[in-house]
């Protein structure tokens, strides 16, 4: 939740999430590089080294695509979400090294500046080139503008910055990196000769993220469709409140909209169900030092008024809430933002409406 | 609690155990979820290891060719400009002169100061490039060459012998990477570090592909490709790994292909 621009606090997760990451990617580089060298003794360092990065970039950009719906489908996959970006860092500094590499390797020490010699392609006239022998190089730098943009924007500071919206669209750009990162490298096997091993990883590999995507997609539009109509006085039964774990969250849909619902002791709160950090499902967290905390990041909000605890100023909507015979039902309407709302009270079942929303 | 079934929809990852709810900046992840994460991290971390080391063994570099990166070497011989710059010498492992093919460092090929030298002796720093027969050296450091007098006897040029009028078909290639020193040193993916060197000056050289006597491997010969005066043949440099037809006349120098050329152009299945 740091939105200043402080360095990252070093929690003892981060601490094994990055030393598996920096040992994973150092078994994956030299596994790649001492296997090559075996079977190829003429293959120079040069090469080894470009394609040990590449392919370790790739690798690695798959894995942080899977992250997000493997944990949609099994929450239990969640702490390998908490600190995604330093895969995404990760991933990026493996792409620079790569592209920085390559453009020395093939394009410097010679008539013209490397980079436009990279960038500029080399169509010759009177040749119509075939969609395969179209320059490769000019995709993998569009990628790794987008990657370095993401890389460089992912501290809080920059989402605090950009604002939730803008921050989450510029980081969805990363699976319009991954097609450019894919026809990139599609064209180099197609230049180079065949690769069938790494041709069929990489269809397998968009073939996992294709079908993860779409039926973690699937799931949740099913679940979205699922809610009820409103009552004769305006609020939507959602729950039953004697099945309410009480500091559990429970997803709902109220008139299209994800909320969340929380029971803290005897009372009920509603709260809207995203996250103002990355989109995080509140509804699917939990209350610890008596806040509402997302499941992604942890940010937290109270859950009397939405607000996160100083210093912290997110706020998410507030929803009011009452009880009638064991059911519990949120109206579609929310609470002006940042209003200390009224919770639904089983106690205080019987009581009007009017006072149990607090408005 | 109630007994009677929740007939409201609930979403499937509302029923998490609260005892697993774990953030990252919480001390300790629970045990019921780190039973969980760390076969998963080690089987993905072995995997990806597996997979790293089975798509490095599928792949190959090209053809054989050695660049004796990082070995500079003192050599001594006699320099001529045309048809190709090449450097006559004696024979570092037997009696008798051999002749190195001569380019500049990086993408480049000779600089004017030795090109300026052409016919004389010549001393120099550099580095040997070599595939099959053909050898080639890089003018590594060009700051140690230095003229060393006329010619000694012993290291005047074979006369090249006439093969014929020909008509070739092969990739455009630059000869220095072709030879080793990029492995690929050619096709579509070398392409852009190809039209470098071309255009740096590097020569170029037509790759004619055969099959083996029993048929089994693909053979690849390159002939120099020189103008029709002997002087670097003009060409667009972008030509580069394209399917090229040249018409000329093929001599031998020293078993080294070379085509006197008079006439080059793309074929259409470039």
């Amino acid at each position: 939740m740091s939105v200043s621009y402080t360095g990252v606090s070093w929690t003892p997760s981060k601490k094994r999430y990055d030393l598996v990451i920096g040992l994973g990617v150092a078994l994956m580089l030299a596994a790649f590089a001492l296997t090559g060298a075996l079977v190829d003794p003429l293959a120079t360092a040069e090469t080894l080294v470009l394609r040990a990065l590449s392919w370790t970039a790739v690798a690695l950009l798959h894995v942080i695509l899977a992250i997000g719906p493997l944990a949609r489908l099994d929450p239990r996959l969640l702490p390998l979400l908490y600190n995604r970006r330093h895969l995404g860092v990760s991933m990026f500094v493996l792409g620079l090294a790569h592209a920085a590499f390559a453009t020395a390797q093939f394009h410097a020490l010679g008539d013209r500046n490397p980079l436009v010699s990279a960038l500029a392609g080399y169509a010759a006239p009177g040749v119509n080139p075939r969609w395969t022998d179209l320059p490769f190089e000019p995709l993998g730098f569009l990628a790794l503008v987008i990657l370095f943009l993401m890389a460089a924007t992912s501290h809080d500071f920059w989402l605090k910055l950009l604002g939730a919206s803008i921050w989450k669209s510029l980081h969805s750009l990363v699976y319009v990196a991954y097609g450019l990162v894919l026809a990139h490298v599609a064209l180099g096997i197609a230049q180079s000769g065949p690769a069938a091993l790494l041709t069929r990883a990489l269809l397998v590999g968009a073939a996992c993220l294709t079908a993860l995507h779409l039926v973690a997609y699937l799931r949740e539009r099913r679940f979205d469709r699922g809610g009820r109509p409103p009552a004769a006085h305006g609020f939507v039964p959602v729950a039953r409140l004697s099945k309410l774990a009480d500091g559990q969250g429970r997803p709902i849909v109220v008139g299209g909209q994800r909320l969340a619902l929380f029971r803290v002791g005897d009372a009920v709160h509603c709260v809207h169900g995203v996250c103002r950090h990355q989109g995080g499902p509140l509804g699917e967290g939990a209350v610890i030092d008596g806040c509402i905390t997302c499941p992604w990041h942890g940010w937290q909000y109270r859950p009397e008024d939405g607000c996160s605890p100083p210093p912290f100023q997110e706020v998410v909507h507030t929803y009011p809430v009452r009880v009638e015979e064991d059911i519990v039902y949120v109206s579609p309407t929310p609470n002006p933002l940042a209003t200390p709302a009224a919770a639904g009270d089983h106690h205080a079942r019987e009581t009007d409406a009017t006072s149990q929303e607090g408005a | 609690m109630s007994a009677t079934p929740d007939e409201f929809p609930r979403h499937p990852n509302a029923v998490v155990d609260r005892g697993a709810f774990y953030i990252g900046w919480q001390p300790r992840m629970p045990a019921a979820l780190a039973r969980v994460i760390r076969p998963l991290v080690i089987t993905l971390v072995v995997l990806l290891v597996g997979l790293s080391a089975g798509v490095a063994s599928t792949l190959r570099s090209g053809p054989p060719g050695v660049f004796e990166f990082g070995v500079v070497r003192d050599l001594d011989g006699v320099f001529y400009a045309t048809p190709l710059p090449t450097l006559r010498l004696r024979d570092p492992v037997g009696g008798g002169a051999v002749s190195y093919y001569v380019v500049g460092a990086g993408k480049r090929g000779i600089p004017d100061e030795l090109r300026a030298l052409a016919g004389q002796r010549v001393r120099f720093r550099g580095t040997l490039i070599h595939q099959g027969g053909a050898t080639m050296v890089e003018l590594t450091e060009p700051a140690s060459l230095t003229p060393s007098g006329p010619p000694p006897p012993g290291l005047e040029r074979p006369a090249p012998q006439t093969v014929g009028e020909r008509e070739l078909v092969g990739e455009l290639v630059d000869t220095k990477c072709f030879f080793g020193v990029m492995r690929p040193g050619l096709g579509k993916v070398h392409r852009g570090c190809a039209i470098r060197c071309l255009s740096g000056g590097v020569p170029p050289g037509l790759l004619l592909r055969h099959r083996s006597v029993d048929g089994e491997r693909e053979l690849g010969t390159v002939v120099m490709l020189v103008g029709e005066d002997g002087a670097p043949l003009e060409l667009d440099p972008r030509w580069a790994a394209l399917t090229i037809r040249a018409r000329g006349t093929l001599e031998s120098h020293g078993g080294i292909p070379v085509l006197r050329t008079r006439a080059l152009e793309l074929e259409p299945s470039s």
